[in-house]
């Protein structure tokens, strides 16, 4: 009889559970704010939606509010379970006749019914909703603002193209087409070769796009080139290098990564300077160090290394250097590494040296006289003995 | 400069004996292995036998005026030295990290002077790169959590150390909100550690290692801006500690148990109270937005049975307080509120979890029908539970 209780009030809990259904469905960020759109302008931005739940869920999307037809999204149907996040695009484009200010509207996520309906009951069941509230400012001033980034350029086997990259964010609220120029420089940087000019497509606001540009290596000879490359509208530029290698050539490629040194020392007391090199390329390299120490703009000492350093590839090693200042101030250590007919980078260092103690550094060489005169007294007078005993010595 | 400082050195063991009792001992200190000098750091002399300690200064600030040299009078320890005293020596720490790689050991001779083994200082390991991100890289530097499940987050970057990638003994790491801080104890609001953290040293060069931090962070976590801050500590105990920032996205998540079921309905009778507990799966406080249809939305129904429907207006509810005794029909349309066919949103204020023990973001929704007349069969309705930011 007990036994029958039991597993009665068993079947029951299971058919409770699964009765009582508790998928919960997320949306990150809460809510969306867009700021500074254009009348027929354009904005967007990526929501994610998140479940708890290991099965497929379906997920319905629908705008609502005065602004739902302003809003948008990228797709009404879709599924969604745990450790698959979906990410959605919100955009709002605002028609070309509504007033400057504040609008709201929401995007309603829906999942499937949760639940079953029972035999014979009255069942209401629940489906769970996220209201997601989108805020537009609509305004009739035209921004241009944007940001490029992460350029990068790749070698080149003799013929072949060069390849450039770089993203550009429009932050702004126009489309823009920013220009993008390319100054190349021979491996000096003395020598301009070529100027280019290129326009990615357009970027609608709020978008960031990557964008790749092909440069003809035909005028090229073989060697390492210096590329400044700017997009002037949003403010961004860099400095590159590429090499033309020879067909199926092992590519070398070093980074000096930096000059360490001490940043405060005194006059007269010897500093060490260091160079980091990094062999970053596809064979080892005998590099040199060459650079400069200047004081007041003016170049007081050249540094260089006597003899190469052999640096595997993967590897790194030290340029080791010593320099004594004579003066107090402030000094900037250059330089760049030169391999395989290539230099690196050029890096610098500043070294502070504080004024020195003039009676510290008087004392300092009085004591030093001092005692050499005692040296050489010393050594005076064990001789004068030394000579008087063994004179003594041979007399007896 | 090694034979600078041994005239010195001799020349101050010739003269100063006829003058005091100095007993110097001096000692070379190389530059760490990035060639970071020495200089003006402090060596401790200490005579075991007793625990008595001096100390020098190393550099040309010191007495030695020379770079990388430090010369200390062991006459000066309360017991002054003797022929024979065994002493040892070592490097101070500082909160440079560069810390002491070797004690060593010398014993006082009869000479004017003794010249100690060299001294050597740990380089501390370095970050080349730091980053920190959800399963989603885009938007970069935003985690977007999962309600009421954790979501991982990992901390990942490069470390450098010159004594080699594996000196790195461990890694600390913590993931924290501005509203903590690195040594905040733990709390799923707002901050985390993670001890055990991955170190592959097979990465890169001898002296690199790839590693990886993974934080499961709970739906709750503040939205805010977090630091993920990793503190390094390598086999001479030279600790290094770097950070990224990245922000927690507000997240909106409701959970509701389904189906309310009202049992069997009588006709002209008003439902036995159900209550439906509305739990908050996010870290936002939220309001509750409800609506209702029977078979499409909008059909001005709450239930369909059958071939009849029950109205919109016979389902109501009470977001505040329960009422269980049975109830008349008037006495029913004055305590719940309608629900409506189109979503209406009721301040409900319900907060996110703050407590890590028990999940206190939780508030009950009192339902009822009311059956009319005609309805006989069993009934379904959809009622649609939504949230919305308060």
């Amino acid at each position: 009889m007990r036994g029958r209780v039991t597993l009665s009030i068993l079947a029951t809990l299971i058919i409770l559970t699964q009765l009582t259904s508790a998928v919960n469905i997320g949306v990150s960020p809460a809510n969306v704010e867009f700021k500074d759109v254009l009348r027929s302008g354009y904005a967007e931005r990526p929501i994610t939606i998140t479940i708890d739940s290991e099965i497929e869920t379906q997920i319905e999307i629908e705008t609502y509010g005065n602004t739902s037809e302003w809003i948008n999204f990228t797709s009404e149907t879709l599924k969604v379970s745990k450790g698959k996040p979906l990410q959605i695009m919100v955009s709002v484009s605002p028609p070309y006749d509504v007033p400057n200010g504040n609008y709201t509207g929401f995007l309603r996520i829906k999942s499937s019914k949760l639940g079953a309906s029972q035999e014979g009951h009255a069942t209401g069941l629940i489906i769970p909703m996220l209201a997601v509230e989108i805020k537009t400012q609509v305004t009739d001033q035209e921004i241009l603002e944007c940001q490029a980034s992460n350029f990068k350029i790749s070698n080149a086997e003799e013929g072949d193209d060069v390849i450039i990259t770089l993203d550009i964010e429009n932050q702004g609220n126009i489309r823009i087409s920013p220009k993008t120029t390319l100054d190349i420089w021979d491996q000096s940087s003395t020598t301009l070769i070529a100027q280019k000019e290129f326009y990615p497509t357009q970027i609608i606001p709020t978008q960031k796009d990557q964008f790749v540009f092909k440069l003809s290596s035909s005028d090229l000879e073989l060697g390492q080139y210096w590329v400044d490359i700017s997009v002037p509208d949003c403010y961004s530029s860099d400095t590159l290098t590429f090499d033309i290698l020879e067909e199926g050539a092992l590519y070398a490629a070093g980074v000096l990564q930096k000059i360490i040194i001490e940043p405060w020392s005194d006059i007269n007391e010897i500093v060490s300077i260091a160079a980091n090199f990094k062999n970053t390329g596809e064979k080892p390299l005998d590099a040199k160090f060459m650079g400069k120490i200047t004081y007041q703009n003016k170049i007081i000492q050249l540094i260089e290394s006597d003899e190469s350093l052999f640096i595997p590839t993967g590897e790194q090693d030290n340029f080791q250097f010593y320099f004594t200042p004579q003066k107090a101030g402030k000094y900037i250590i250059s330089g760049r590494v030169f391999y395989d007919n290539k230099r690196t980078y050029e890096q610098s260092a500043i070294l502070n040296i504080r004024p020195g103690n003039a009676f510290a550094s008087t004392l300092k060489t009085i004591s030093y006289i001092f005692l050499i005169i005692i040296i050489g007294i010393l050594l005076y007078k064990i001789r004068k003995e030394r000579r008087s005993y063994f004179n003594l010595k041979s007399r007896k | 400069m090694k034979t600078t400082f041994l005239i010195l050195l001799l020349a101050t063991s010739f003269t100063f004996p006829l003058a005091s009792a100095a007993h110097w001992v001096a000692g070379y200190v190389e530059n760490a292995l990035d060639s970071t000098s020495p200089n003006d750091r402090t060596v401790r002399l200490w005579n075991p036998s007793n625990s008595q300690e001096i100390f020098g200064t190393i550099g040309p600030s010191g007495p030695s005026a020379t770079s990388n040299v430090y010369m200390i009078d062991c006459e000066t320890l309360t017991t002054p030295c003797q022929v024979g005293d065994k002493l040892n020596l070592t490097i101070t720490n500082d909160a440079s990290g560069y810390t002491p790689k070797n004690i060593v050991k010398m014993t006082v001779t009869g000479a004017g002077y003794d010249i100690a083994p060299n001294l050597t200082i740990n380089t501390p390991p370095t970050f080349i790169n730091l980053t920190i991100e959800d399963a989603l890289s885009s938007p970069p530097n935003e985690i977007d959590l999962t309600p009421a499940i954790t979501t991982p987050a990992t901390c990942s970057g490069i470390i450098e150390d010159y004594e080699g990638a594996t000196s790195i003994l461990s890694i600390d790491a913590r993931f924290f909100s501005s509203s903590s801080s690195f040594g905040s104890t733990d709390d799923n609001n707002n901050h985390y550690t993670n001890s055990s953290c991955e170190i592959n040293t097979s990465y890169g060069t001898s002296i690199q290692a790839a590693i990886s931090c993974t934080f499961e962070i709970e739906y709750y976590a503040e939205a805010d801006t977090w630091q993920c801050q990793f503190n390094t500590t390598d086999n001479y105990s030279s600790s290094t500690m770097t950070s990224d920032m990245t922000s927690i996205n507000t997240l909106l998540a409701l959970g509701a148990d389904s189906p309310i079921d009202f049992g069997t309905l009588y006709p002209k009778k008003v439902s036995p109270e159900i209550t439906s507990q509305v739990t908050n799966y996010g870290n936002v406080k939220i309001n509750l937005t409800l609506n209702g249809y029977g078979q499409t939305q909008n059909d001005d129904t709450s239930m369909s049975c059958g071939a009849k429907n029950i109205s919109i207006d016979y389902m109501k509810y009470n977001l505040i307080s329960s009422n269980s005794s049975n109830l008349t029909l008037t006495q029913f349309e004055a305590i719940y509120e309608n629900l409506t066919s189109s979503p209406k949103t009721t301040i409900f204020n319900l907060n996110s979890r703050q407590s890590d023990i028990s999940n206190d973001a939780t508030n009950n929704t009192y339902w009822r029908v009311y059956v009319p007349q005609d309805i006989s069969s069993a009934c379904t309705g959809n009622i649609v539970f939504g949230a919305t930011q308060s």
